[in-house]
């Protein structure tokens, strides 16, 4: 097809490829023109810092030494022995996992509800949402105040007859703490684009699986959860991202606290860069977690790559 | 099915009419989750505005005190004060509007170059712009630090706009957005005598006004909310912005509960205002691109 096509095309005196590609009828360039200033931008504060962060693993550099010494790949043998690093991972995926859990479940069963005919649902949207749109700095002050021994979440456990708990300085009550704050301000995010992922799908669908005698169970598992899936990728993704990056909820409400039970890898990537000043072991740190989301979000790509 | 119909239809009335109750009882059960639901997520942010009309004696009262029964109004603008609210105001205004302008300026063009011209290296380069969105800035906050301290930035404006600046966000918005805009639009008005800069700023920018809205509240909305990276650069109260200024009081003023609702309270309100004005922009933001900052 595409000889053929070449064979019959009529501009036999076309310029040269290279010429076409640059200066032809299309002009190029003006495209690359207009988007040269973010260019720019990203290739000195993303680019740069990224590569920066890589050659950085390798050294032995230090806030407070201005000499910096080629180590090759001792930041990350070492990582691999030091029990803190290890423990901020086992608390990583803790936390990660016991936050995004409950967050896409609820976040889905608030979008189907609110994908139904109900009344007020646009009020619904703009309450629920409403965690979201709270400052990131204000969630743990707030948080800390519920999770105070007398605040509102232990009278709350009291009602329901179980004993105070210990949140921010125990070790077996931070992390859900933790949990529970975060998943409080991701859940609306997730409920937001699992709704714009059910508006997508065709209403006709629903309205065949009807008169066919479907019901709402099997309208549910072979029309909605099939066609959700490449959502369910963007909200797994956005909301691991999200969770394995934040350390502002861990640094304000416990401080990665108590006896390191709540520092997380990026708590432990800014604690050891700006507070120890080993900036080497830290970027080394921060490199295996860009890997671990990196990763992930392959394997999910593939796990949920829809059979087309 | 059809065959049997005429013989079926009492049997079938019966069943649409079950169905029907079914269907309202349904809806019923689902609205009164979501209700419930809703009330849930929404009590913590009640409980932050009734504890900051309270005075520090009356925080844990029992029973709980859902309303205070003498709320406190002065609790607001004797916390405004103590913060000195405006000076970090007037200073996440400068960063958050120069970070907003500048972005919505840049991301407009590239996305405009990307969608509208074809050149070599195009599909590496869209690939390589967007893998800056998966890169947060926690993995490349110490290099970042270390660029800006050799730039003479660290306690600056400059410092607290221009790496924020470098975001891609909007140009995957502004370039879906102008992918869809019909070429033979474009074409018209190069045909009638317009150059290339003339087209993007009399066709495509009045065309592009949704979208340019959508990222410009996106953008707003997490440069305001952006608190790591003024921390990590700024220590000179001058250049702090208000979730610094959150942040400082909390560390002061750990145990007074009604001053640090009240503080939350304020430091939470412009972006709620924003959000109730720019709602839809709000939500599609974050529903279309599913990646933020």
């Amino acid at each position: 097809m595409s000889s053929s096509s070449s064979a019959v095309t009529p501009f036999h005196d076309e310029p040269s490829r290279f010429r076409r590609r640059w200066f032809g009828p299309t002009q190029s360039f003006w495209g690359v023109l207009f988007a040269l200033p973010m260019l720019g931008l990203l290739a000195m504060f993303k680019f740069w810092p990224m590569a920066y962060a890589g050659w950085l693993s390798m050294t032995d550099a230090n806030l407070t030494q201005p000499s910096r010494h080629f180590v090759g790949i001792d930041n990350y043998t070492r990582l691999m022995h030091d029990t803190a690093f290890i423990g901020s991972l086992e608390t990583t995926a803790y936390y990660v996992g016991a936050t995004i859990a409950p967050s896409m479940v609820i976040g889905l069963g608030l979008a189907l509800l609110l994908n139904q005919k109900i009344p007020a649902r646009g009020l619904f949207r703009v309450l629920i949402f409403l965690p979201a749109v709270i400052p990131i700095i204000v969630v743990p002050v707030l948080w800390q105040f519920l999770f105070n021994p007398y605040g509102l979440v232990n009278e709350g456990i009291k009602k329901l007859g179980f004993g105070p708990v210990n949140w921010l300085l125990s070790q077996h009550g931070a992390v859900p703490a933790l949990v529970i704050a975060t998943a409080w301000r991701l859940t609306p995010l997730c409920m937001v684009i699992y709704l714009a992922g059910l508006q997508s799908i065709p209403a006709d669908l629903y309205a065949a699986a009807k008169v066919d005698g479907a019901s709402m169970v099997r309208r549910f598992g072979t029309i909605t959860l099939p066609l959700l899936k490449p959502t369910f990728l963007v909200v797994i993704v956005f909301a691991v991202t999200l969770t394995v990056q934040n350390f502002v909820l861990a640094l304000v409400m416990t401080g990665g606290g108590p006896a390191r039970a709540t520092t997380t890898l990026s708590l432990f990537v800014y604690q050891t860069g700006f507070i120890g000043f080993r900036l080497g072991y830290a970027c080394a740190a921060a490199i295996v977690m860009l890997s671990i989301i990196v990763l992930f979000t392959l394997v999910n790509l593939r796990a949920f790559r829809t059979e087309e | 099915m059809s065959v049997n119909s005429s013989a079926a239809a009492p049997h079938r009335e019966w069943l649409t009419r079950w169905g029907r109750v079914r269907g309202v009882s349904g809806r019923l059960v689902g609205l009164f989750v979501l209700v419930i639901a809703t009330a849930t997520l929404l009590i913590p942010i009640f409980w932050m505005v009734s504890t900051s009309l309270k005075t520090p004696f009356h925080v844990f009262d029992l029973p709980i005190q859902w309303l205070p029964s003498h709320p406190v109004w002065s609790n607001y603008p004797d916390a405004y004060k103590m913060v000195n609210f405006t000076h970090y105001f007037i200073n996440s205004a400068i960063v958050t509007g120069s970070v907003t302008v500048l972005n919505v300026v840049i991301s407009t063009l590239a996305g405009y170059g990307l969608a509208k011209y074809r050149f070599f290296g195009r599909q590496v380069l869209l690939v390589l712009i967007l893998a800056t969105l998966m890169l947060p800035l926690e993995v490349i906050m110490i290099p970042l630090y270390l660029t800006v301290q050799k730039l003479g930035w660290l306690n600056t404006y400059e410092g607290l706009i221009v790496p924020v600046t470098a975001n891609a966000i909007g140009v995957l918005i502004m370039r879906q957005y102008f992918l869809s805009l019909p070429d033979d639009l474009l074409a018209a008005a190069r045909v009638d005598g317009a150059g290339h800069i003339r087209t993007f700023f009399r066709i495509a920018v009045p065309l592009g006004w949704p979208a340019i809205l959508t990222v410009a509240v996106l953008v707003f909305q997490a440069t305001w909310d952006d608190f790591v990276w003024p921390f990590l650069i700024i220590s000179d109260t001058s250049k702090a912005t208000v979730p610094l200024a959150v942040q400082s009081f909390e560390s002061a003023e750990t145990s007074n509960f009604p001053m640090l609702m009240a503080v939350s309270a304020i430091a939470a309100m412009p972006l709620t205002i924003l959000f109730f004005v720019f709602q839809r922009q709000f939500i599609r933001g974050v529903a279309t691109t599913g990646i933020r900052q």
